[in-house]
């Protein structure tokens, strides 16, 4: 088993960054950064950045029916260092509620003692821990049409540390925050300050590109890997911004203060959800994401080269294009057995939203 | 008249032999336009060839051939010139499904023996060439969809003027909504909407030149595909009763759902769909609505999200006229009502939908003319 070696070691190495995607088996994932430290000629070694959490926090028991269609990746501990919660935010939307709120961690720190050489010690002699805080920033996400539970919940932990919320009042946006704004203060205490779901999002995701590394990423699918960061230099904008929520805003954003909304559609994620609870036996989004990454949509739709029975050269239509989504699911009642499954459907939903 | 050899080129300069059709093949729906000669003279009639007169008495006989060809008697245009003859343009449809069938008709009628010629467009013009050949020794000549479209849009609106082109006034209100002839004497440039299975955007600029900007794949064979899974409905003309009978609130989550209201710093009514079929990833929601709530919503969708890209397309051209063809308005006043109504809102009455009332045979009838070219020409020098 090799042992692993001392920073003042790593140091002299050449290192790349590198992003693992952890995927569990109901395909959700995760992206954790590290790097990889090479020794040549043959050796390597990761180190990865995962942190520690408190033990001691209390936990979401999954008895409780507070989230239950869509899956969080850390199974169970759901408000991670809620006792040291400094500010909260929420973003209530049409069918899911965001809450993003940040508080301290303790931080266990490995310390070396520089002055020993670094080739004479063995691996795992750690001699010594630092107890340090740091910032993190906290993401949680549930359905919206549980927020009573859920400002229960959250009403009942924050008890004893109330003091430790900076101000009297929550940042609140997304339709929610004018609807549900009078339960809010009922159930916390806090005043409702509402603020612009549009504008929110283009400051959040304004701070999130300019001071996030590796935020923000480009998918090719017959590339490997797949993702690839990118960094905009030498200014974020403009941008286009394309939303996706239950339904779909789409906003160009010019400069800090700069922006408009353009468009938008009805068709998001919402309609993926309720037409895929209509037609297959799903049991929830995941479970529906799951469902269509097994599916073939070619038995649903109508493509190109099922007109054509090929390619439609002249306007450069290629016959795996879909010419018409679901056109075969038409054919479904003339008595025939259907020639499609449920993932089939699934996934032909997913391509046409 | 016609010989047993018969392939006829295009170029020849004499006519094609009789019958004379043009044929659009699409993904779901099979037109056909047919031209009936009302001038006949008695030397014609006699040495006609016996098959030619069955399949003429044949189409005339009813307006419903086996259980699924329909021939719209209220499209027929009369007193037309086509090719030096005048004569009757008869417009007939069957879905694509039964080419089988139809080919096997053909064949009885004596199709086979004639060798005569027919022009084909569409997807299918492609795909069931070789049956053609195969059942009824038919070659068919080719003809791009969008060409064949902007042709026959044009040779019908320059023909049936004053009849043709209409729009919609008051869209929004059950009541007082009107339909109102438009005057199409100068249409360029103007965007074409062809709703058929898919949906296809063109840009007309002149004649002879146009563009397809965009199109997308969310068209009739959608509406009919989704409608037929959530409603188990068997036809076209099923799910639009069904539509018009329900109502999308329920289906559909709208801006006031999320809101408690309008949404004003956009602009968006508390009305507005926010999010299509938003509601039915709930179990309670879903056992309250009905299929015909079902089918609104479908249909709203579907609609809503064509008019969008349309809308987009035209700001994006410049054009200010947007017409929309297609099967899938046919029967379907729900739909045009919907796209009046978006063109006008959402662009702030800058843009106007116009609809033609031969929907879908435009491709058909640009093939005819296609077939007939040289005569056309011929015929405008002897003028």
């Amino acid at each position: 088993m090799v042992s692993c070696p001392g920073p003042a070691t790593l140091r002299m190495m050449r290192k790349i960054r590198v992003s693992l995607k952890i995927v569990d088996k109901l395909g959700s994932f995760s992206v954790v950064l590290g790097h990889l430290y090479l020794q040549e000629p043959q050796l390597a070694y990761l180190l990865l950045e995962i942190d520690l959490v408190e033990k001691e926090e209390e936990v979401m028991s999954s008895e409780q029916p507070y989230i239950s269609s869509i899956q969080l990746p850390n199974n169970g501990e759901v408000f991670r260092n809620l006792k040291r919660a400094k500010r909260f935010a929420i973003d209530i939307g049409g069918s899911l509620t965001k809450i993003a709120y940040y508080s301290t961690v303790s931080y266990r720190k490995v310390s070396y003692n520089s002055e020993q050489g670094t080739n004479d010690e063995e691996a795992g002699d750690i001699h010594l821990y630092e107890s340090s805080e740091l910032e993190r920033l906290h993401f949680v996400k549930f359905e919206t049409k549980y927020i009573e539970q859920c400002l229960d919940f959250v009403q009942k932990h924050l008890v004893n540390c109330k003091d430790s919320i900076i101000g009297k009042s929550i940042k609140a946006t997304g339709g929610g925050a004018y609807k549900y704004a009078e339960l809010i203060t009922k159930k916390l205490g806090f005043i409702v300050e509402k603020e612009d779901e549009i504008c929110c999002l283009i400051k959040g995701c304004n701070f999130l590109l300019r001071n996030i590394p590796d935020e923000q990423f480009v998918y090719c699918k017959h590339e490997d890997p797949e993702y690839r960061f990118v960094n905009s230099e030498p200014s974020i904008f403009p941008y286009l911004l394309v939303n996706i929520g239950s339904g779909v805003s789409i906003l160009k954003v010019e400069s800090e203060d700069k922006y408009e909304r353009i468009g938008g559609t009805s068709m998001g994620g919402g309609t993926f959800w309720g037409l895929g609870c209509l037609l297959t036996k799903a049991k929830g989004f995941d479970d529906l994401l799951q469902l269509a990454s097994e599916g073939d949509h070619r038995n649903v739709d109508l493509l190109v080269k099922d007109i054509y029975g090929g390619d439609y050269d002249t306007h450069g239509l290629s016959g795996d294009i879909i010419a018409s989504s679901f056109g075969k699911a038409m054919h479904i009642s003339t008595g025939s057995s259907k020639s499609f499954s449920e993932a089939d459907i699934a996934r032909s939903l997913l391509f046409t939203v | 008249m016609n010989g047993c050899n018969g392939y006829y080129a295009l170029s020849d300069s004499s006519p094609p032999p009789m019958p004379w059709f043009g044929m659009d093949i699409g993904g779901t729906l099979t037109k056909l336009v047919y031209f009936e000669p009302k001038d006949l003279s008695e030397a014609e009639e006699a040495s006609e060839v016996e098959s030619v007169k069955s399949i003429r008495k044949y189409l005339k006989s009813s307006s419903a051939y086996g259980e699924t060809g329909h021939r719209d008697i209220h499209l027929q245009m009369d007193n037309l010139i086509i090719g030096k003859r005048k004569g009757t343009l008869h417009f007939i449809r069957f879905p694509t499904s039964e080419m089988n069938p139809f080919l096997a008709l053909a064949k009885s009628k004596g199709l086979a023996t004639m060798a005569s010629t027919i022009c084909a467009t569409g997807g299918g013009a492609y795909k069931f060439e070789e049956d053609f050949k195969r059942e009824v020794n038919l070659s068919l000549h080719k003809f791009d969809e969008l060409d064949s479209l902007i042709r026959g849009i044009e040779y019908i609106e320059d023909n049936n003027v004053d009849k043709e082109c209409y729009y919609f006034v008051n869209s929004r209100d059950q009541d007082n909504c009107q339909k109102c002839t438009y005057d199409f004497s100068n249409p360029y440039p103007y965007l074409i909407v062809n709703i058929g299975s898919g949906v296809s955007i063109l840009s007309v600029y002149g004649p002879n030149n146009y563009k397809r900007v965009s199109g997308t794949s969310l068209g009739g064979g959608t509406f009919l595909g989704l409608c037929c899974l959530l409603t188990s409905c068997q036809t076209f003309e099923e799910a639009i009763e069904l539509a018009a009978k329900g109502n999308n609130h329920e289906v559909d989550k709208l801006v006031k759902d999320i809101y408690g209201g309008d949404y004003d710093r956009f602009g968006l009514g508390g009305d507005v769909v926010a999010s299509s079929f938003g509601h039915m990833n709930s179990k309670e929601k879903r056992s309250k609505v009905s299929k015909e709530d079902l089918a609104c919503a479908t249909l709203t969708t579907i609609t809503n999200n064509i008019g969008s890209i349309a809308r987009m397309v035209a700001a994006n051209e410049k054009i200010e006229k947007v017409v929309f063809v297609g099967n899938f308005l046919r029967v379907n006043q729900i739909s045009m009502r919907m796209l009046s109504h978006a063109m006008d809102y959402w662009s702030n009455g800058q843009l106007k939908a116009i609809f033609l009332e031969h929907e879908g045979y435009f491709g058909a009838v640009g093939c005819l003319l296609e077939l007939l070219k040289n005569q056309e020409v011929q015929h405008k020098k002897d003028i």
